[in-house]
This record gives C-alpha cells, structure tokens and sequence, in this order.
C-alpha cells in the first residue's frame, strides 16, 4: 500500500532505543574498564558518541510527526497542486492502458484494411505511413507509463514501509549499517515529500511551462471519439501538435519520469547528505 | 574484511527479506527489541559487577599497608576508573535520554520516550 506519509520509526522505536543504549554501555566497557586499551578503547570511545548522536537522530527521524511536520511546512511553500500518492499508480496505469488501446486499435485497422480486396493493400500502405508518428509516440508513452507504475508502486511500498527499520539500523551500535538505514529514511522521505508532485511535472511538461494548460484527467481518460480523432488529425499534428491528445499523453509521460529521476536523485543527494553531516561530526 | 562484509550483506538481505514479511516482521521487531533490552539491563548488572569487583581491589590495593608508591597510584585509578564506569553505566538511559532531548530542544521537533528508570528501555 502506498503513501505518502512518513512512519516513523513506529514498532522499531524500541529497538532503535535498546540498540543505541546496548551501544552505549558496550562502549562504555571498552573505553572505560581499566584493561591494556589502544585501539579498542578508543573504539569504545567512539561507540559511546555515536549513541548519543543515535538517540538524536531517533528523537527526530524516529517520531512520524516531526518529519510530516517539516514535509507539510515544505508543502504548503509549493504553488504546484498534489495529488494523493495512493493514486499514483492508477493515473500511470490508466495512460498505459490507454496507449496500448490505441496501438491495438490501430494495428487492428491497418490489419483490417490490408484484407479488402484490391484497394485494401494500398490503403493499409497509406495508413502506416500516417500512423508512424502517432505510434512512436504511444510507443514511448506505452513504455514510460508502464514503467512509472512499476517503480513508483514498489518504492513506494518498500521504502515508506521499511523507513522504521532504516531508523533502527542507523542506531546499529558503531554506525556499520547507517548507510542502508539513512538510504531507506531519505527514501521514506523524499517520497513523502516530492511523491506527489511526481504528475505536476508531468503537467508542467505537458503545458511546455504552463502547468494550467492540460488536465490530468482528460490524459488519462478512456478512450473516445475525440482522443481517436487526434491520432490520425493531421490538420493538429502539422499545425497544432501542442493540443494533439497524443502529443499531450507523451509530453506528460516524459514529464512524470523527469519527476520520477528528480525523486531519485533527491533521494540519493539526502542519504549522501546525511552522510556527510555524519562524518562531519565526527561519526562518518 | 571480505568474509565480514558478506556477513554484513547476508545480515542486510535476511533484515529485508524479515522487513517484507509484514506480518511476521512486527512479532520479530518486537522480539528483538525485547532480546536487546534484556541483554542491556543484564549488561548494566554485569558492568556494575565488574565495577564493584574493580573498586574493591582498588581499595585494598590504596589503603592495605603494603606495595609501592606505584602500586598505591595504580589502586588509586582503579578506584576513579570504577566510580566513571559505575556513575555512567547508572544514568546510561538517562545520558541518551538527555542526548536526544538536547536535539529536540535545538531543532523544535521530535519526541523521545521518558525513561522509566536507568536502563529501563521503553
């Protein structure tokens, strides 16, 4: 199940809590029991302050609302409209139906053509060439909308789901698992924050910069008259492609997936970033 | 380093794969945070052990009438080094108790369990 609200650590408070603290008092041992000390009690040392500095994080990252809390402040900031992430996976589901509705119908009549008798050949040979455009543009559509569904189907579910874990393994004592953990709360987050924005891109792609120009519900509707119309209108393709249905479902496919990379990168660059700030403070 | 990093990757595939089996994943993360709690208060009790054992021979080593100015100095940090481990290991809990409320006070946001007790966890 999708959604685009940050957990927590929920169930794994606990753990993440017994793990800071086991971490805590094993580095006490180490750099505090009078033993022959060196390397290892420096070790304890350091397991002691990346305890400390886990139970920062935990306090922050672990409790739901304070991260929602940032995410909606960062919101309400964007002018762009959100959708509801839990149909996300609909909206690029149902454009992928639609292109390959038209690309079936339009093999079907190409097909059909072909078997009439004498001009049949002729007229299918015709109908190919017109349908070049139009059936490389629902190719990619087909393609990029397939896809999204896809990815946005399964980060969404694993990485919001496994965010409780990510704040535990981050207070894994010594910070060995802290790279897994910190991808999988930025992930939680980033998703959390830029998710729905994901078809706004999209809408911004598709208006060439006018994010009010299309609508999304008239991309993904199904098909009709007027959506058919546009696939061999070749009055919109030569002088008016901007208004083409077909032009717009590619643009906003194309537009999604650049939001879609956005989210990707964001993600990579706030895992990176914490880091950094990690190992900045002395515990990298 | 090779064999511990494919203990490490086998660790990371056995938490996902535990992660991904919801139902079974909120028993198992409970359990395992009891096992850990369990295994911190039985470490304080060792470690106040080892403290009492150390402050014990710390004192005979210091006052016992025999031994060396060396030897009296080497009692004297073994009793220092026992009243560290047992004054830390006393408020661990409360220590990072405090780590995590001075974070929140500083950035405004966050919640952290009170703690019932030193080393009580949850």
């Amino acid at each position: 199940m999708i959604s685009c609200t940050y957990p927590g650590a929920a169930e794994a408070f606990t753990l993440a809590w017994a793990l800071a603290a086991l971490g805590y008092g094993v580095g006490l041992a180490i750099n505090k029991l009078p033993t022959p000390g060196g390397a290892a009690s420096q070790w304890g040392g350091y397991l002691m302050s990346y305890s400390l500095a886990s139970a920062g994080i935990i306090a922050v990252l672990g409790s739901a609302s304070a991260v929602n809390e940032i995410v909606q402040t960062v919101q309400s900031e964007i002018p762009a409209v959100k959708r509801g992430c839990e149909s996300l996976p609909d909206v690029y589901m149902g454009l992928g139906i639609k292109a390959f509705n038209l690309l079936a119908i339009m093999t079907g009549i190409g097909m059909g053509t072909a078997l009439i008798p004498i001009v049949g050949p002729a007229i299918a040979n015709i109908f190919s060439v017109v349908a070049t455009v139009p059936g490389l543009a629902l190719s990619v559509t087909l393609i990029t909308a397939f896809t999204l569904t896809v990815f946005i189907t399964i980060f969404g579910s694993l990485a919001v789901a496994l965010a409780p874990i990510g704040v535990a393994l981050m207070a894994v004592p010594g910070g060995k698992m802290k790279g897994i953990g910190s991808w999988l709360v930025s992930s939680a987050i980033v998703f959390t924050a830029i998710g729905p924005y994901i078809p706004a891109f999209g809408l911004l792609a598709c208006g060439a910069g006018d994010i009010g120009r299309c609508d999304i519900e008239r991309i993904t509707e199904p098909i009709g008259a007027s959506t058919f119309g546009d696939v061999f209108s070749l009055i919109t393709w030569l002088f008016n492609p901007e208004d083409n249905a077909v032009m717009m479902m590619w643009r906003f496919a194309l537009g999604s997936l650049a939001g879609w990379g956005i989210l990707m990168a964001a993600a990579a660059a706030l895992s990176k970033g914490m880091g950094g700030v990690a190992a900045s403070l002395g515990f990298g | 380093m090779k064999a511990w990093k494919d203990s490490l990757a086998r660790l990371a595939v056995t938490v996902a794969a535990v992660a991904l089996n919801a139902p079974t994943a909120h028993g198992a993360v409970g359990d395992l945070a009891n096992k850990i709690a369990s295994a911190v208060e039985g470490f304080q009790t060792l470690l106040l052990v080892i403290a009492t054992s150390v402050l014990g021979a710390g004192i005979a080593i210091r006052f016992l009438p025999t031994g060396s100015h060396r030897t009296k100095e080497f009692g004297g940090s073994l009793i220092d080094a026992a009243l560290i481990i047992a004054a830390l290991a006393t408020v661990g809990v409360w220590i990072l108790y405090f780590a995590g409320d001075w974070v929140k006070t500083v950035t405004g946001y966050g919640e952290i369990p009170q703690p019932s007790n030193p080393w009580k966890i949850g």
